[in-house]
């Protein structure tokens, strides 16, 4: 039975090559993209999942707020006592870890350098609670004692070739370390990410319990996922009951234990990742169903030329379940083939999409029996979404009415069909829309001005230069006739982090304000605008190199602060400040600037001149860029012989502030494009029935006179009002979705009218295009022909 | 084997109610080979739709084999057909995509009958009805002559007690329709019930007994040959 029905179904399929051409066509794209974007989504889905004990681990995010701020800081940085605390007070929780980040350290092995970006400390119950392999060492002893270090098969690669890593000694920063373990790399789906992993108790703060600053990562494992909010709500009530006296002064602090299982998908640094995967994901599906749908359309137009089939099959006995089988296997035959293809097609795809999202994934995020059950699970659907609609329908019929091919109980068909064009097109115009909405936005975001000239500065990692060497760096590198001038700083300005509490004029709580200490020439060298006061000068720089105590730091305001203080600029010139300790005068106010991302207004920041902090190099380039970094690289070597330079472009760090933004655009770029295309393909299928059933009143209207125009328009009509229709549905819903994303930036551009006007015209003159091949195919055909197959 | 009482069919658009049998009566014995006539839309194809459980009547009585079918729902009258009647067209209905064999095999397919079965009675059947060499060919490859051979061996391979043929000499010359109203009699000889929808004369006089009917209704009926039946009351 079984084979008849796939013999019949193949024939059939083989004798309407048109039809299963473009339902295939789109079948095999809707597969492609649905396998691309589900292993991108499964990709950060099942982040940090590898970890045994990955349900009952939580994250500790911290958030604070001085009486005078206006909203409270949140930081992913936690205070040194959290973990330990945790741990003593609570019976909830079973293990702690304190993790501190201990970025850009020599590492000299024998007498070879490396310069190491990604080292941490971590107390020795990392291994306890995350699961990385090791391969030689005791995950249970390796961090136990200080200056002990854990290293990942990658670096121990590095460091020894092929040699035995364990036991082995290594000096960073000048001390002694020994390798206590060998672990494999760490997965990419793992947001704790090392290459070494030293003992927290070689971090001189490790003994001591402190509150009042904040540098660690928290992780808490827990006895059972259940308990997480009770200890959570424990812990904050242990903290307010120590700390009472400041928060009846109005300070408050608090801890949120956010699973780690979530922790990647909801943190600030992924962005809005959770929205835009559920968007990705919206997608995937839709350009499925949108492909699927082809099928039904050309399935059902197509029905009027099978209904003697039917009622014959029905006069020799065919049940109606039996008719709803042998179409039903005339989709899963296009859908099998489709689903291979398509999986096929994907997977050859991959390193392009991987380019194109800047990401690293394969089908390796895959679990093996997921993948194969996701394929079955996939072809039943789309077969079924395909094929099951046409199946019910055709199976309905009367055997009578069937050979009489009567068609009357066929017009339910035909509305359904329209629906569908509306459903295809409506999808396909929001998408286009949130194509370009989304690109405006993000033009707006790389082209505003955020009160910092971007433009052809390099930032330089310094962060392992002692501060001597800095400066005779710089002053060798603004020689170089390619540089026009060369600063420092802590932070770079599109990234700034530092939470402080400022006094101003012997104020008794201080406000929260973003603070940075920079090189006195960081102004001028990255174009910002004094409104008052002046620039930072030599003198500034001679008060902070004094010993501590005797310093007078110079400040530099921007507009928000001296607002946030009710003072004008010209006022705030001179006003005495406290800066966690450090004491000293406004001398300047700059103009706002932004220093993150333009998802967030501008807050209070303060700038001031030290020179103790320098982590980033800022030159600015003049003239040819390649020469200018070849003059970097230069003066780079000369002072540094044994690391490399690690450098990048100020734009763009600005520009990946964006990243899941533009990643989530330039894939909604090129689906967008594919939806419109299938949904055209159902179109012109459906254009190439409609003219072939019509053919004879073709043929009379012509005879009769009517112009090539007025049958094209004949035929394109009732198509446009369709599409007329979908623009009416998708106008209002793509405006809603657009409104409440765009919501999400301070800084954004106006309604996009024009935008709208531009997709519904768009969309309109694609399905004219594509209407009127067929159309106008009809319309010159000579009349005679077509009356005369009749 | 029939027995049809007062049987009504109307056809009704939003304007105009047609009726197309109107109170019909009348009984089919077993082994007879009946000729129905009448002018085009004197009521003959919905009759045979009716007989052949493809349509149900809006009133009246319908006894198959003692059975009360009037009234039955698509599953019942489908599972009926399928074991009891065959059907010889006029346009022959033969299925494009299907060979002459998998033609005849298909009601085969239907009633569940094992493949191995399925070979042997098709091969039997298109055996008999000389059209052996062409079982790998499609409908479209052979002449009218030859499908309406086709058409009648799917009819028969599943040894129907009855068979309905509407106008099955329609679209065939005079030979070839010969050679099928030879074959439906042989059918008749062997056993099998015939009521056969004819414009022809020619057809009529190879049946038993011609019903001619006028606007739904059952005008004369002429005897041509003696047929004494075993079973005589339904």
């Amino acid at each position: 039975m079984l084979k008849n029905y796939i013999k019949i179904a193949w024939r059939n399929l083989w004798k309407n090559k048109m039809t299963t051409t473009l339902s295939l066509f789109g079948l095999i794209l809707g597969v492609t993209c649905f396998m691309l974007l589900g292993t991108y989504i499964l990709n950060e889905l099942r982040y940090d999942r590898f970890n045994d004990k990955a349900v009952r681990i939580v994250f500790v995010n911290y958030s604070y707020k001085s009486p005078s701020d206006v909203e409270a800081t949140h930081t992913r940085n936690t205070p040194t006592a959290v973990a330990p605390v945790a741990k003593r007070e609570f019976y909830e929780v079973e293990d702690a870890v304190r993790i501190y980040r201990y970025d850009r350290r020599e590492v000299e092995v024998g007498n070879t350098h490396f310069t190491e970006g990604n080292m941490l400390l971590a107390d020795a119950s990392i291994f306890h609670i995350f699961s990385f392999d090791f391969i030689s060492g005791n995950p249970g002893t390796a961090l136990d004692k200080p200056n002990t270090v854990v290293i990942t098969q990658r670096t121990a690669k590095k460091y020894f070739k092929n040699q035995p890593a364990l036991g082995k000694s290594i000096v960073i920063n000048d001390k002694i370390w020994e390798v206590t373990g060998v672990v494999k790399d760490n997965p990419p789906y793992s947001s704790l990410q090392f290459d070494l992993a030293g003992s927290y108790l070689s971090n001189k703060r490790s003994e001591q319990e402190i509150w009042n600053s904040a540098n660690d990562h928290s992780y808490l494992l827990l006895k059972t996922p259940e308990q997480r909010l009770q200890a959570e709500q424990k812990f904050n009530a242990y903290v307010q009951n120590q700390f009472q006296d400041d928060f009846k002064g109005g300070f408050t602090m608090r801890f949120d234990f956010i699973p780690l299982t979530e922790d990647h998908l909801s943190s600030a640094a992924s962005g809005n990742l959770k929205t835009y995967l559920f968007i990705l994901g919206v997608i995937a599906v839709l350009l499925l169903t949108i492909a699927a749908i082809n099928f039904t359309n050309l399935m059902t137009a197509k029905s009027v030329e099978r209904l003697r089939e039917i009622g014959v099959r029905k006069v020799m006995g065919a049940s109606r379940q039996s008719l709803i089988i042998q179409f039903l296997t005339e989709a899963a035959i296009l859908t099998i083939l489709a689903v291979c293809t398509g999986t096929l097609i994907a997977i050859a795809l991959m390193p392009a999409f991987n380019k194109l999202t800047t990401l690293n994934i394969s089908l390796t995020s895959w679990d093996g029996t997921y993948f194969v059950l996701t394929l079955v699970l996939l072809f039943f659907t789309t077969a079924l979404l395909a094929g099951g609609w046409p199946a019910l329908v055709l199976s309905r019929f009367k055997p009578v009415n069937a050979l009489k091919n009567n068609a009357t109980s066929l017009t339910n068909t035909a509305s359904l069909r329209k629906f569908l064009v509306v459903f295809q097109f409506a999808v396909s115009i929001i998408f286009i829309i949130g194509t370009l909405v989304a690109k405006k936005q993000l033009d707006f975001i790389s082209k505003a001005d955020t009160g910092v000239n971007r433009s052809n500065v390099v930032v330089v990692d310094a962060s392992s230069m002692s501060q001597n060497t800095v400066e005779s760096f710089k002053e060798k590198l603004v020689t170089s006739q390619y540089i026009n001038e060369v600063t420092a700083s802590s932070d770079t300005p599109v990234d700034m982090k530092g939470g402080y509490s400022m006094k101003v004029n012997g104020q008794e709580s201080g406000m929260s304000i973003t603070a940075a200490p920079v090189d006195k020439d960081y102004i001028t060298t990255l174009g910002m605008r004094l409104i008052a006061g002046t620039n930072f000068n030599e003198s500034d720089k001679l008060q902070v190199q004094q010993p501590q105590e005797a310093r007078v730091y110079a400040f530099m305001l921007n507009k928000t602060a001296v607002d946030q203080l009710g003072l004008t600029p010209e006022e705030a010139i001179g006003e005495a400040v406290n800066l966690n300790g450090r004491k000293g005068f406004i001398k300047g106010v700059l103009q706002d600037f932004n220093f993150a991302s333009l998802h967030q207004g501008i807050s209070p920041v303060v700038l001031f001149a030290e020179y103790d902090w320098t982590a980033k190099i800022l030159a600015k380039i003049q003239g040819s860029t390649s020469q200018g970094l070849a003059a970097i690289q230069t003066v780079w070597t000369e002072f540094n012989p044994d690391s490399a330079l690690s450098y990048s472009f100020l734009d763009n760090d600005y520009q990946n502030l964006y990243k899941s933004e533009q990643r989530t655009a330039a894939i909604l770029n090129i689906f967008s494009a594919i939806t419109i295309l299938v949904s055209c393909l159902g179109l012109f299928g459906l254009s190439v029935f409609m003219v072939a059933q019509r053919k004879k009143e073709i043929g009379i209207r012509k005879v009769l006179g009517a112009s090539i125009v007025q049958i094209t328009y004949l035929l394109s009509v009732k198509f446009l009002k369709l599409i007329g229709i979908a623009l009416c549905i998708a106008l209002p819903i793509a405006w809603y979705f657009t409104t409440s994303w765009l919501q999400g930036f301070a800084y954004k551009i106006a309604e996009p009218y024009g935008l709208y006007i531009l997709s519904g015209a768009l969309t309109i003159g694609i399905a004219m295009l594509t209407l009127s091949i067929q159309a106008i195919k009809a319309a010159v055909a000579n009349p005679v022909k077509s009356l005369r197959t009749e | 084997m029939i027995k049809i009482t007062d049987l009504e069919k109307y056809y009704a658009t939003e304007e105009v109610r047609t009726i197309a049998l109107n109170k019909l009566s009348f009984q089919v014995q077993e082994g007879e080979f009946v000729a129905v006539m009448g002018p085009s839309g004197c009521g003959k194809s919905t009759l045979l739709n009716i007989l052949g459980l493809l349509d149900d009547p809006d009133g009246g009585s319908f006894i198959f084999n003692g059975i009360e079918v009037a009234g039955f729902n698509e599953r019942k009258r489908a599972d009926l057909r399928k074991h009891n009647i065959g059907f010889v067209f006029q346009s022959f209905n033969l299925i494009d995509e299907l060979t002459v064999f998998e033609n005849v095999e298909l009601p085969l397919i239907y009633t569940g009958v094992k493949p191995a079965e399925r070979k042997k009675r098709v091969d039997e059947v298109l055996e008999k009805m000389q059209i052996m060499h062409r079982r790998k060919h499609f409908p479209q490859q052979l002449s009218g002559g030859q499908q309406q051979r086709v058409a009648v061996a799917r009819a028969v391979v599943n040894n129907p007690k009855l068979i309905l043929a509407d106008e099955p000499t329609g679209n065939l010359d005079s030979s070839n329709g010969n050679e099928v109203m030879d074959l439906l009699t042989e059918l008749n000889e062997a056993g099998t019930t015939i009521i056969m929808v004819t414009h022809s004369e020619h057809d009529a006089k190879y049946s038993h007994r011609i019903i001619r009917m006028l606007d739904g209704q059952k005008v004369t009926e002429n005897i041509l040959s003696e047929y004494k039946s075993k079973t005589l009351e339904v």
